[in-house]
Parts: C-alpha cells; structure tokens; sequence
C-alpha cells in the first residue's frame, strides 16, 4: 500500500481514512499486513500472533 | 480456476475409475449431469469438495455433513469387502484444472487402512505445469487455499435446494463475510483479529497492568477486562442463537416440504404457505403504515396543538381591524418624513414646540407601521397555513390508524386460518403428518423464544460497548509518570488503534464493493425476474426485493417496500447474488482497493439439484444459467430437468458436455425408474445385480 501508488488517482475512502493516520499506526498496520499476507493461505498460522507482538515492540520504542 | 477434467477412483459408489471430462469452451460452459435421486449425485458434489479440502469440504457450514452419510467412509464398500491387504486398497478424486494459464493437477487419496485408523489424514499431491515444465509443490493445501479459500467453497459449491438461507434476513453477517472472502478483503478481517488477539493485545495488555501505575488506572484496566469477556460471552451467545434460528428454520422448512408430499396433507399445507405468504407481505405493509404514521407523528403532529393558538390569533386580528388599526389609515413613516421636513401637507409649518408640530407628534401614537402591517398579514397566512395543515395531518393519521386496523384485521384472520390448519393437520387420521405438525409447533414456539433471548442479548450489547468505549477514553486520559508505563500504554493503544482503523477500512472497502455489487445484482436479476421487482443489497448486507407499491408514500406518490420473499424467489435472488459476486471476483483487478495484489479471478460454480426448489422460476433461471459463471456443472434429477428446464438449456446451445448416471444393486432407489430419458432417446440407467452396488458416469 505505497502512498505514491495512492496518491497517482483519487483516493478512496479507504484510503483517505489510512492515509489520514498517524505516521506510527500506518508503518505498524504495514508491517503487519505484510506478515499477514505472507501466511494468509497456510493452514496453520500459530506463530502470526508472536511475530505481530514482535513488530509492534520494534515498531513502538 | 476452470476445471478440466474429475476423476473418481474407488470413490464411495464409484467402483473403479471414473471421470467427467467437463465443458472448458467460453460459449458452451455448461456441463450437465443427468441422474436419478439416490445414485450419486451429492457424491459428485461431494468428491469435488473432498479432493480441494479433504474431510472439512464433506461438512455443511454447520459442521454436518448435509446429505452425506458415514462421511468417513470413502473407500467403495465393495471393494473394501474384498480387499486382502487395506493398504493397497485406496479411494481417490484427481481434480485437474486451469489457474491463471497453468495447469493443475489436484490428487487426494485415502487407503482403507488409513481410513480405518482417522479417515480425515489423507494424502494429498499437487502438480503444476509452467513452462512445459512440471512442479511438484511442497504444500498443496496452501496453495489451494489460495486458489479457492475455503471460505467461498459454499457460494461455488452448493446444494441448490438449500442456497436460498442467503436471502434471509438473519444471514446478512454470511452476506458480507462472503463479499470479502471472494473479494479478498479477508487478509484485513483476519488482521483485525489477529491485533485484537489475546496472544497480541491481552500479552500486550497485561505487560501494561505489571507497570508501575496507579491504583485507579489499574482498577479501570480490571473492569474493561472483566467488561470485555462478558462481552464477548454475550457475542458468543448471539452467535449460538442465531444459528439456532438459522437451524430452526432449516427444520421447519423440512418437516413444511414432508408435509407438503404426505397425501393427506398436502393440501392444506399448500394453502398454509400461500397463507403465510400472504402473512408475511401484510405484516411487511404493516409495518411499513406504523413506519409513516410514525414520521408523521413526528415530523407534523404538533399543528394538530395550535388550534388554541391559532383562535387566539384570529381574534387579536379580529379585534385590530375592528379598532381600525389594520390596516394602518396613516402610516407613522409618512408622519415622520413630514416632521423631518419640518412642513406639513397643508403647507403649515411643523417647527419645533409649535402647537402645529405637537398634534402631529401626537398623531404618531396612533399612526400604523408597514412592517406591522405585513407582520399582521403575515401571521393571517401562516394561521391559515396552520390550520389547513391540522386537517390534512389529522386526516393522514386517520387514514394511517384505519390502514394499521384493517391490515391488523387481515393479519388476524389470516392467523385464524393458519391455527385451523394446524388444528386440521394435528388431528389428521395420519401418525405421520401429526407427529410432523406436532414438531413444527414446538419448532416454531421455540424459534420465538430463541427471538425474544435474541433481542434481551443485543440490548445488552449495545450498552457493554458504550460502557467498555467510556472505559477506554478514561484510561487513556490517565498520563503514566513511569516512562516504561508509558510505553507500555502506547503499545497498547497502537495496537488497539490499528485494529480500529483497519475496521473503518473493512467497512469503507465493503461499502464501497455495494454499489458495484447492487448494479451487478440488478444485471442479473433482470435477466430472471419481472422489472417491477428489484433487488438491493441494503446497508446492513441484507439481500432484499424492493416492489414499488402505488401510493403509499406520505406524500401520495408511489412508495417502495420489502417483498416477501418466497423460497423460490429466495433462491433465485441467492443465485443472483453469488452470481454477481463471481462476476465482480472476475474483474477484481480492475476495483481499487487497499489490498495490494489483488488479481481477477474465474471461478466455476457447481450445483447440486439447481432447479429443486424454483417452483415457477425454473424456466428462466434455466435461461440464466450460463450466465451465472464462466464454468457452470449442474446436478440434475430427471424430474426437475424435464420440460421447459430442457427445452431453455437446449436452446440456448451452452451445454457443452452431459453425462448421466447409471446405479447397479439389488434394489433401485426410491421413486427412480429404471430408464432414463433423454431427447427421446431412452438409456438404461437402473440395472439390477444381487451382488453389490456401485455408479458409473456414462458420457451422452
């Protein structure tokens, strides 16, 4: 989710709201989605949850 | 994903190997299969689910396994009977398919050994072939998942006859989950989730509780949390009560469609679903006159208390003209420009402390103002205005009660005649039909209680949110002096702000995806059922008919309200919508979104018994068929493809392939006959054998 591929056409609402976020929520909801979008067909996912506890204690110092 | 071709070995009652090669040509995706009820059919449908997702595809949305016997047993009987070593012994499906340009080669088995130990480990193997070349992947079930997520197999996959729950009202949570599963905004539902886990948000949560912080603060952490899990103890019990309707009225619709073929009671079981047809559009007319009478109560009824004020104007009017005041014979801005001037008309002169000037001045008193003067008739309009506003008001309310009584009247009458049905069928000569009505009114008592627990919970809800929302804003209030408090806080609420800005972009997406998704509906709905009915996926993802109704708005115009739907038209309407759902899935691509990479997908649809509870839309759903999606395989019974069903799909030259069914055993299935006809042509399709019982899948 660049913001420069945003930004090219209008946004949606979807994107107006993600973009009108603080710069912290946006790099840990990206980072997230990220990790998300890797295992997001596995079956099993256990560590998801550990691996998101780890990002939002990099990503919030 | 187009399917090529289904090979079933040792599958159930296919003995041996079969295949269904099916139809993968733009302009002839229909592929048919022709068979009786009992000779495999479901299995079809059921292989098909079994080779994507192994044990979970056999099982309904319930956890059941619908009209699938002994789920666990997949290996053909016969052969199992006579197998000396159960692990040479295997039953397979071999699904081969087309995905985004590549060729897939999908293969589940089970050995009769593996299946006597946990018939849900199976082996499964997939292979692709890119480039001429062939890979083998390491884990297939993900890459089918990715391919098919498991959470769009029923809108793809489906029992036909049973489709129609998508129409209802309590199923707008399925309608919207289905919108993003085919859509692809799962990844944000499950993130969502994921945040707001207790091995994320709780971990994160209690690190917060452990930091050196106040004693209020800490009480307010302990409350939310305590708030929070009756909370979702409270969702978890909605949830329960809402399939239990769900299965309710699945329940009541079984024993209506038992009763509907018992021979002493089909008759009045006929008229009791006209009866509650008509029931339910007069209960929809009732509450759509208590909804205008409401606004009108609302929006005019206070012209119905001016009566006192507005007589009391009329007299002070009254009283001012008959005084001579109204209207003003001099105007007191005439008066002042000749005091100004200082001269009168009369040529006098109107210097001041004259006695000339002193009699003008005087005059002053009495002389009328022009704002006054359109003040007064003014206020005479607006009298009138109010007064001709109290009638119509009065009237329209009048009119709105009498609606209200009559059709309360008509509900009345209508409810008499369904209790005398019932009285009827209860003391009909027949165990079977009393025991069925016996148990559909205990169904239908328990259906409104689990109502009435439904409604009590939400209200609870509503108020446990408000409660946790308040919470929240007062512990974020209370600053932490401790820096690693206050960090732990800031995690805390990060995560907690993310969860609820993704939800924000879940919701923006979706409604975004309803006025494509509306259009697409209104596409394809025309193409089945009369214009003046359309349907409307409403803002809460209910999928509804709208009519228009002529004049029933407030103001006199045409209104609009919800038809009532029968099952038929519930099934037409879910069809619509999966439909479109394919369709907008198709062209993904081209609808922007949040979700990156988000690629258009076909998806082929196979439906078991597609024409069985249609009633009079068999035809033209017939007609529509191969508009529903780019591969189309129909499971069909003799009795529901005879007549116009046949005559629509051979004119429209979309049936690309068609197979029919033949059953071997000692008995043939009830109500099935032991030749099958076909254009004419007549094919054995029963043939009797004391030895065992097996389906072939014969090409036509």
């Amino acid at each position: 989710m660049s913001e420069k591929s945003i930004q090219k056409s209008k946004p949606t609402r979807a994107q107006e709201i993600f973009l009108s976020a603080p710069e912290e929520l946006k790099s840990l909801i990206r980072v997230v989605l990220e990790e998300e979008r890797k295992v997001m067909h596995k079956q099993r996912r256990s560590n998801i949850h550990q691996v998101i506890y780890d990002n939002v204690k990099r990503q919030i110092k | 994903m187009i399917i090529e071709r289904i090979v079933f070995d040792n599958f159930r009652q296919f003995k041996g190997r079969q295949e269904l090669v099916l139809s993968t040509l733009p302009e002839q995706n229909v592929t048919i299969v022709h068979a009786e009820n009992g000779f495999g059919k479901t299995t079809i449908l059921k292989g098909l689910l079994w080779v994507l997702y192994g044990q979970p595809g056999l099982m309904g949305t319930d956890g059941k396994p619908d009209d699938f016997e002994k789920p666990d047993c997949l290996v053909n009987e016969g052969v199992a009977g006579r197998a000396s070593d159960p692990a040479q012994v295997v039953a397979s499906v071999e699904l081969t398919f087309k995905h985004e340009g590549m060729q897939h080669v999908l293969k589940r088995s089970l050995s009769l050994a593996q299946e006597r130990l946990d018939a849900k480990k199976t082996d499964v193997d997939l292979v692709v072939m890119r480039d001429g070349q062939t890979h083998r992947q390491d884990n297939p079930q993900n890459r089918i998942q990715s391919i098919v997520p498991d959470g769009i197999r029923k809108l793809l996959f489906f029992n036909g006859e049973r489709i129609n729950y998508l129409a209802m009202e309590q199923s707008s949570g399925e309608v919207s989950e289905a919108i993003r599963q085919m859509l692809g905004l799962q990844l944000l539902d499950t993130t969502i989730q994921d945040l707001n886990h207790q091995n994320v948000k709780g971990k994160l949560r209690a690190e917060l509780r452990e930091q050196p912080t106040s004693e209020e603060k800490k009480g307010l952490l302990d409350l939310r949390g305590a708030k929070e899990t009756a909370l979702e103890e409270l969702k978890d019990t909605i949830g329960q009560i809402r399939r239990n309707v769900t299965e309710l009225g699945k329940d009541v619709e079984t024993i209506d469609n038992k009763l509907a073929a018992n021979q002493r009671a089909y008759q009045l079981q006929e008229k009791r679903l006209r009866f509650n047809q008509q029931l339910e559009e007069l209960n929809t007319s009732r509450q759509e006159a208590s909804a205008k009478l409401a606004k009108v109560i609302a929006e005019d009824s206070y012209t119905l208390f001016t009566k006192d004020l507005v007589n009391r104007g009329r007299e002070i009017v009254g009283r001012l003209r008959s005084e001579g005041k109204i209207p003003a014979k001099v105007l007191n801005s005439f008066l002042a420009e000749l005091l100004d001037s200082e001269k009168c008309i009369c040529t006098r002169c109107l210097e001041p402390g004259s006695e000339e000037r002193a009699a003008v001045e005087k005059l002053m008193s009495y002389a009328g103002d022009q704002d006054f003067n359109n003040a007064v008739g003014a206020l005479d309009h607006a009298m009138g205005v109010l007064e001709e506003s109290a009638r119509t008001v009065e009237e329209r309310i009048r009119e709105l009660t009498m609606e209200r009584l009559e059709l309360k009247r008509q509900i009345d009458e209508i409810e008499e005649e369904l209790e005398k049905i019932h009285k009827e069928l209860s003391g009909k000569n027949d165990d079977e039909v009393r025991d069925l009505e016996k148990k559909r009114s205990d169904l239908l008592l328990e259906t409104q209680s689990q109502h009435a627990e439904l409604g009590r919970n939400e209200g609870k809800i509503e108020g446990l949110e408000q409660e946790i929302a308040d919470l929240e804003t007062a512990i974020r209030q209370m600053e932490d002096k401790n820096a690693s408090a206050a960090l732990a806080q800031r995690r805390v609420s990060a995560v907690e702000d993310s969860a609820a800005l993704l939800e924000q972009i879940m919701e923006a997406e979706t409604e975004e995806l309803r006025p494509l998704l509306n259009d697409e509906i209104g596409k394809h709905f025309r193409k089945i059922m009369d214009r003046d009915f359309w349907p409307e996926l409403s803002k809460d993802f209910t999928l509804r008919i709208r009519k228009r109704v002529a004049g029933t708005a407030a103001d006199g115009e045409d209104g609009e309200i919800d038809a009532a739907l029968s099952t038929g038209q519930r099934t037409v309407t879910s069809l619509v919508f999966i439909a479109s759902l394919v369709a907008l899935a198709n062209r993904r691509s081209e609808i922007p979104t949040i979700v990156r990479g988000l690629s258009g997908s076909a998806y082929p649809i196979a439906i078991d018994s597609p024409f069985g509870s249609l009633s009079m839309f068999r035809k033209d759903v017939a007609r529509y068929i191969p508009e529903l999606a780019p591969q189309v395989l129909l499971l069909v019974s003799p009795t529901q493809y005879d007549g116009d069903v046949h005559e629509v799909l051979e004119a429209s030259g979309r049936v690309g392939r068609r197979y029919y069914l033949t059953f071997t055993g000692p008995t043939m299935p009830d109500r099935a006959t032991s030749e099958l006809d076909i254009d004419g042509q007549k094919l054995q399709q029963y043939f009797s054998s004391d030895e065992e019982e097996f389906t072939r899948i014969c090409e036509l």
